[in-house]
């Protein structure tokens, strides 16, 4: 067979071989990374690409406490606010829930003075907050001077409780407990007061004109935890 | 049961084509050298076996004859992988050189389908034997390697005939390897949306031996791409320059959507617009204006300029006729998948989109009456006169190019067939 004819004159007509061997060298490097990558750095991630991952999703609770008091005047209505940044949350930590305990005591020292009637309420909007939980406790009133304890659920679906999720990646479930939209904005509680008058009230300088009520928050604060457990 | 529109006009588009062509191919009257006239007829095959595996896909696997969908998909893909082979192997320059060789080249074609098709039978339709071993590298290395020889031979830099061989030699490559260089980058980053991309999965093996495809074709793109970087900076630009620098453009705009994205499963897919889990949908528009745009719309209009530009089917009064309805038929049709993807982009009413369509195919038709003439009136000749060895002339009569049609007018259907008998068996494929 004369050289015309060889299955090779492509390779060699014209430059003795060289472009077929640059070319040869050339895709055995791309080869030679590719497999690399392939084998070496991506190797795991590939054969775990159909494999459904489960994740262990626990949480790691932790509480901010504070109070404040406020002198409210026979008929009126003051507001207590509260939010991220008055509490001085960390940005990592995610509020999960709200309780704010409203108490007071008869201080107008007459004899046989009754205890005020005193309303607290949360109106549902200015905080991002799970306002439909049913365990909320938006509003109280009372006038025996016990203590009102109102609760806002604020991240939607948080219970405490540790949960074991399929698929997706950490990342994802990691998303899902760390969206600090939920808990922005200003929580605000109305306390509202209404002086029950002591029998003796008519004598003068005896009248019960305001009420000073304490507030008392506590935020349950949460940080998420993703741990890859097994492979399904 | 929903069908993929894109896929479905893909696939019309493409069985247009190879039918059509086929049709002027046998009807020619004038001369055409021996591997330009085999190359027409494997050209025009390939566009019928894509044109089957991409109608079949367009209906989806969500049906009871999903088994049909994925046999007769996986088989005519594996005629598409044999023909391109041997398309590479005679064009644009023939490394089959004799009778005896083109003979036995073609038996070896035919051996290597039917064991890959007989393993997708046997052994799984993800058996490593059947997955397309080498279909990407070996026509890739052929075609790069034509592309150097022609691009960079001395003392030819300016001569149209030679450079025609590289430029047709890159245009084959975009042909079969177009969507991989959209994700090139991701190679070289060891992104997900490269390595994820599989045909079935469940195989590591298999999986890498799709992969090493893939990585070939992207280095065949960056050699090219280089090539015509070292040629621009001695002002040789080509038009088929600015397509390969735009086809790895995108490459690296791909990055940038895709980047960060976390697949899940296949949600590499192979590309086809049928796998796209794991995206989001701004990178599933990218992915159909891009890769599914390139299956569907690209593949064909390359084909049909191949087919004129470089005289593998030669125009006369005869058959321009047939050539002019071929070429108006892939306007309409193109155009129509054009507004597929639109539509997937901005919500039309029925209203508007039948008068973009109506005045798309106004100027198309427009396009076409001006272009046309231009196109088939002047085919590039390969430098025979200059570099004759690289073409040797040999002599085959009408009834062995008939032949080959016949073969495939066998294979093909019978591909269909094997497929509906595994399905009446209830095989599991995998």
């Amino acid at each position: 067979m004369g050289d015309d004819e060889s299955l090779a004159f492509l390779a060699k007509e014209d430059d003795s071989g060289k472009a077929f061997a640059f070319l040869a060298v050339v895709v055995m490097l791309g080869l030679v990374f590719h497999a690399y990558t392939f084998f070496i750095v991506k190797e795991s991630d590939i054969v775990n690409k159909y494999t459904v991952q489960e994740f262990t999703v626990s949480f790691e609770e932790t509480s901010l406490q504070g109070s404040d008091s406020m002198l409210i005047a026979d008929g009126e209505t003051d507001t207590f606010q509260l939010s991220r940044d008055l509490i001085e949350a960390d940005a990592s930590l995610m509020m999960a829930k709200i309780t704010l305990s409203v108490s007071y005591e008869e201080t107008s020292g007459q004899v046989a003075d009754p205890c005020d009637e005193v309303q607290a309420q949360i109106p549902p909007n200015g905080m991002v907050a799970d306002w439909q939980h049913p365990d909320n406790v938006l509003a109280d009133a009372n006038d025996d001077c016990e203590t009102m304890t109102l609760v806002v659920h604020v991240y939607p679906g948080y219970t405490g409780e540790v949960m074991q999720e399929e698929g997706e990646y950490a990342a994802h479930w990691e998303a899902m407990w760390t969206n600090a939209s939920h808990g922005s904005g200003v929580l605000e509680l109305q306390v509202s007061v209404d002086a029950n008058q002591a029998p003796g009230s008519f004598l003068p300088g005896s009248n019960d004109d305001s009420e000073e009520v304490n507030v008392q928050w506590t935020v349950d604060l949460f940080e998420v935890s993703v741990e890859a457990t097994s492979m399904t | 049961m929903a069908v993929d529109g894109l896929l479905a006009v893909g696939g019309i588009l493409s069985l247009t084509l190879g039918i059509s062509g086929l049709i002027l191919a046998r009807n020619q009257k004038l001369e055409v050298i021996w591997n330009k006239r085999f190359a027409a007829q494997l050209l025009c095959w390939v566009f019928i076996s894509k044109g089957v595996a991409n109608s079949l896909r367009s209906v989806g696997y969500d049906t009871e004859l999903w088994r049909v969908v994925l046999y007769a998909g996986h088989f005519s893909d594996q005629i598409f992988g044999g023909l391109i082979m041997l398309l590479a192997l005679i064009f644009p320059v023939p490394i089959l050189r004799t009778r005896k060789q083109f003979k036995i080249g073609v038996g070896a074609i035919l051996v290597y389908s039917i064991v890959s098709l007989g393993a997708a039978v046997f052994m799984g339709i993800n058996t490593p034997l059947a997955s397309f071993v080498g279909l990407y590298l070996v026509p890739g290395f052929i075609w790069t390697l034509v592309y150097i020889k022609f691009r960079f031979m001395s003392g030819h830099e300016d001569n149209e005939e030679i450079q025609g061989v590289a430029d047709v030699a890159i245009l084959m490559l975009i042909l079969m390897i177009g969507h991989i260089l959209f994700r090139w980058v991701g190679m070289f980053t060891g992104s997900n949306y490269f390595y994820f991309m599989d045909l079935y999965g469940g195989n590591f093996l298999n999986d890498y031996m799709w992969s090493q495809g893939l990585a070939s074709a992207v280095v065949f793109g960056l050699v090219i791409v280089c090539g015509e970087i070292i040629q621009a900076t001695k002002g040789r630009v080509r038009t088929t320059s600015y397509v390969i620098f735009t086809y790895m453009s995108i490459g690296v705009l791909s990055h940038i959507v895709y980047g960060g994205v976390e697949l899940v499963g296949s949600g590499g897919g192979t590309l086809t617009g049928t796998e796209l889990e794991g995206l989001s949908t701004w990178q599933q528009i990218w992915t159909e204006i891009t890769a599914t745009l390139h299956f569907t719309m690209m593949r064909p209009i390359l084909g049909l300029y191949i087919f004129f530009r470089y005289g593998l089917i030669r125009i006369s009064e005869d058959n321009e006729q047939v050539g002019k309805t071929m070429a108006i038929v892939l306007i309409v049709v193109a155009t129509s998948a054009l507004l597929e993807i639109v539509q997937s982009l901005i919500p039309l009413t029925e209203m508007l989109s039948a008068g973009i369509l109506g005045v798309a195919i106004a100027f198309g038709i427009g396009w076409e009456e001006r272009s046309f003439q231009s196109l088939i009136s002047n085919p590039l000749r390969f430098p025979i006169r200059t570099k004759g060895t690289y073409f040797p002339e040999l002599d085959f009569d009408k009834q062995e190019y008939r032949r080959l049609d016949r073969a495939l007018t066998v294979m093909i259907p019978f591909s269909v067939f094997v497929a509906f008998l595994l399905h009446w068996s209830q095989v599991n494929p995998f």
